[in-house]
């Protein structure tokens, strides 16, 4: 009974302050990175070295692939200038006064493969980092876990099963852009949380900042995976031919 | 596609002042030693000072101060979030609660010592990052990995990245306006399904510039691998001067952790 | 066709068929030459093969049937080094051309890739540069360049690899006409001072006339006509064939002929010769007596 009542005011607490923060800051803008300055040396240090094997994966595939097919790197490159651009257009958002991005991680990772999409997004972060101060440098490490390695494998992970399954490849395109979604903003709650929890537990720090994501991040996470799908369709009539090829994992590997 | 892109620009790394006159490797050498001083402090002042100052250098660079409250304006909304978070969160000494009914929240000492500090730190950070890159252009920042011995890949991708952001850009505004004009953006529906093609078209495009693109290469002589210019030798000064500001961060850094403020 | 003796030839193709993927037959027994320090212009409307043809030339695109051969070389043979070393390709859309972040970076692209020193590299910018009249694009970003100045950089990055023959594709679409004439005054102190071979494909048929030592008119993947720029034309008809026209100032005075029976002998194709004609039709006493000046 005491267990109880002390796990149910805990989750007050918790809730209580999730909905403080959707009132201080209403535009959920804030989270897409983690900024510049809020993880201290020693985090931020443990999350570039979890990035490097992804990056060095990502590098090392990219160079395999263009030694075969030398227009690859090209190819690459100007998709993750794509990306950039999607990442920066604003998600119609039918409540006024809301502001949102399309992460576009999933969406990269069915065109060119989960590893390039970590070095993309680690392309596309410095760059963000530099022009708009979105993100950060010392961050980069754990927006590359969380956009990159988080989204991109779990968006191309879902889009990989569920065309094994036999589900058809629009649905597949949604998943993976809800997935890369959810993933990013989860694993994005869990770094900062993990930075920021000192002596209050993890797990409470935790739930606080997903419990204040989810309101908004839930349905984004559905928007995105209905641009990714309509996307992919668009894609997949202008150039079917490109579907096929070699570049794209989606289709022969 | 009008949100967002307005302060998307290099313009000011460009604009030639004497911090752009710089060597990039100092300018990057000072920033990181910046980081790390900002990152380790356990007090607000030295991130507070390398806040204000790096605001004062922009302002001096005269900067529009409009854009300088911009680019620092989701910066401030992270800041009040995360006192939030660690001013309820964290500690045990109370100072003082407020109650909705059922819900009490309660700020502590502790915590809005620790969620100042933090803020303080990502003000510090922040301004750090955009005192750089308003006098350095990113390809400069690229030049100078590859100058660290980045991966060769990830600058080539990098460069070709930076470049085709600013077409593709073009492109996809133009798209967007010519869809807002035959009513693409009129309900929500639409919104979506046009969201959706534009992304779709950004893509195509994407693609088939990068054929032509790698064509163009090939004519010139490109086989495989870009061959970047290689920078001028890191002269002594340099050397000297990144060691001084180096050795100068650190100083001011112990001399506030040492509690001799 | 005619080659003139004391020229060797340059460029040479025989029988080139190019067939994209979808089916679509781009060239068709195109038969193609230029020899040294030639103005050779394709002239043909949208959609005829002047671009499979420009990138067939510079060993792009590999014909189905057909050789190219440049100093005798066949282009699908020579390592691209070599070849690329002698020809240079303009596209069309500066965008394709110029993916470096900067001007000078953009230039030294060429060179760099042709294993020279830096201070070669150094000298070959500054001197592609100053030859489209752009040493002030130094160190200025791509993006904040106009249409116009980035059709000129991109001149200057195929130019600092010291090509002997350049491809030129619709070299003046989208400029503004000074910027237009400029071009091609640019193309001409090129082919004239330096001895650079041009072979152009164009839509700018005003222009030609002033410029092009030959031309070739292409229809669907063939080739129509292949003469001096004068010879080309005096045939309406078949430029009418092939979707083109006559340069405006000659359509009037074709139009005159035919229809208003002036006693005109030959077409002037430049501004310059039909004033002279027009002057010459006129008596003097006509524009003398109406405020105009004695013709000298």
């Amino acid at each position: 009974m005491m267990v109880c009542f002390s796990g149910q005011r805990h989750f007050l607490r918790l809730l209580s302050v999730a909905s403080l923060l959707l009132i201080v800051s209403s535009t959920p803008v804030w989270a897409m990175h983690i900024s510049e300055g809020i993880l201290p040396a020693n985090w931020a240090g443990l999350w570039f070295v979890i990035a490097a094997p992804f990056l060095y994966w990502g590098i090392r595939e990219i160079k395999i692939k263009s030694r075969k097919a030398p227009q690859y790197k090209p190819f690459v490159a100007l998709v993750g200038a794509a990306v950039f651009i999607i990442s920066c257009m604003p998600i119609p958002v039918p409540v006024a006064g809301t502001c949102s991005h399309p992460v576009g991680t999933g969406l990269a990772a069915i065109l060119v493969g989960p590893a390039p999409t970590v070095v993309l997004s680690s392309v596309a972060l410095t760059l963000q980092a530099l022009f708009l101060a979105h993100g950060g440098l010392t961050t980069l490490g754990a927006d590359i876990v969380t956009m990159g390695v988080a989204g991109a494998f779990l968006g191309y992970g879902i889009f990989w099963l569920a065309r094994r399954m036999g589900i058809s490849a629009l649905v597949a395109a949604f998943l993976a852009g809800v997935v890369s979604d959810w993933a990013t903003y989860a694993a994005t709650s869990f770094i900062l949380a993990s930075a920021l929890h000192m002596d209050a537990s993890l797990w409470s720090m935790f739930g606080t900042i997903l419990l204040a994501f989810v309101p908004t991040q839930l349905p984004l996470g559905v928007l995105e995976g209905i641009l990714s799908a309509g996307a992919y369709r668009f894609i997949h009539f202008r150039i079917p031919e490109l579907m096929k090829t070699q570049f794209l994992s989606g289709g022969s590997s | 596609m009008s949100r967002g892109f307005h302060l998307f620009s290099d313009y000011f790394a460009r604009r030639d002042n004497v911090l752009q006159r710089l060597d990039v490797r100092l300018k990057m050498g000072v920033a990181i030693a910046l980081f790390a001083a900002i990152l380790c402090s356990t007090r607000p002042v030295l991130p507070v000072s390398a806040w204000l100052l790096s605001i004062a250098t922009m302002i001096a660079l005269r900067i529009p101060r409009k854009i300088i409250f911009h680019r620092f304006l989701p910066s401030l909304g992270i800041v009040i979030v995360i006192m939030v978070l660690q001013a309820l969160l964290i500690g045990k000494t109370p100072v003082f609660s407020v109650s909705l009914g059922d819900w009490v929240l309660t700020a502590t000492r502790e915590g809005i010592a620790q969620g100042t500090l933090t803020g303080s730190r990502v003000l510090g950070a922040v301004g750090t990052l955009l005192l750089l890159s308003s006098v350095t252009p990113a390809h400069e920042i690229f030049h100078t990995l590859h100058w660290c011995h980045m991966p060769k890949v990830w600058v080539e991708i990098a460069m070709l990245v930076y470049r085709y952001i600013f077409v593709l850009l073009d492109e996809a505004t133009d798209m967007a306006a010519a869809q807002r004009v035959r009513l693409g953006y009129s309900s929500f529906r639409n919104s979506m399904s046009s969201t959706s093609g534009l992304i779709g078209a950004v893509i195509v495009r994407s693609m088939e510039q990068s054929f032509r693109t790698h064509e163009a290469m090939i004519a010139r002589g490109y086989a495989g691998e870009y061959r970047f210019g290689g920078m001028d030798r890191l002269s002594w000064k340099t050397c000297f001067d990144i060691f001084s500001a180096g050795v100068g961060i650190a100083f001011v850094f112990l001399l506030i952790e040492g509690q001799l403020w | 066709m005619v080659i003139s003796n004391n020229h060797k030839p340059l460029l040479e193709c025989q029988g080139l068929c190019y067939c994209y993927e979808g089916g679509l037959q781009a060239l068709a027994d195109v038969d193609f030459h230029a020899t040294e320090g030639e103005f050779v212009a394709l002239l043909a409307s949208n959609g005829s093969g002047k671009t499979t043809l420009i990138k067939v030339l510079a060993g792009l695109l590999p014909p189905q049937s057909g050789t190219v051969l440049i100093d005798g070389l066949d282009v699908t043979k020579i390592p691209a080094r070599q070849l690329y070393g002698r020809v240079g390709l303009l596209l069309q859309n500066p965008i394709d051309q110029l993916f470096a972040a900067t001007v000078d970076e953009d230039v030294a692209f060429g060179p760099r890739n042709q294993d020279l020193s830096a201070e070669t590299v150094e000298k070959r910018v500054t001197d592609a540069l100053e030859s489209v009249g752009g040493l002030h694009f130094r160190g200025r970003a791509i993006h904040h360049l106009s249409f116009g100045e980035q059709k000129r950089v991109a001149l200057a990055g195929v130019l600092a690899m010291k090509p002997s023959l350049l491809l030129l594709d619709e070299v003046t679409a989208g400029l503004d006409p000074a910027g237009e004439t400029h071009m091609m005054h640019l193309l001409n102190r090129l082919n004239r001072q330096q001895g650079i071979t041009v072979v152009f494909a164009t839509h700018s048929i005003d222009l030609l006339p002033l410029f092009a030592d030959r031309i070739y008119v292409l229809e669907r993947g063939h080739v129509l006509m292949c003469e001096p720029t004068a010879k080309v034309f005096n045939e309406p008809e078949i430029l009418d064939r092939a979707g083109l026209r006559l340069p405006y100032i000659s359509s009037l005075f074709h139009d005159m002929r035919r229809y208003d029976g002036f006693p005109i002998k030959g077409l002037p194709l430049t501004v310059q010769a039909a004033r002279r004609q027009i002057l010459a039709l006129l008596p003097e006493k006509l524009w003398l007596g109406i405020g105009g000046k004695k013709h000298e």
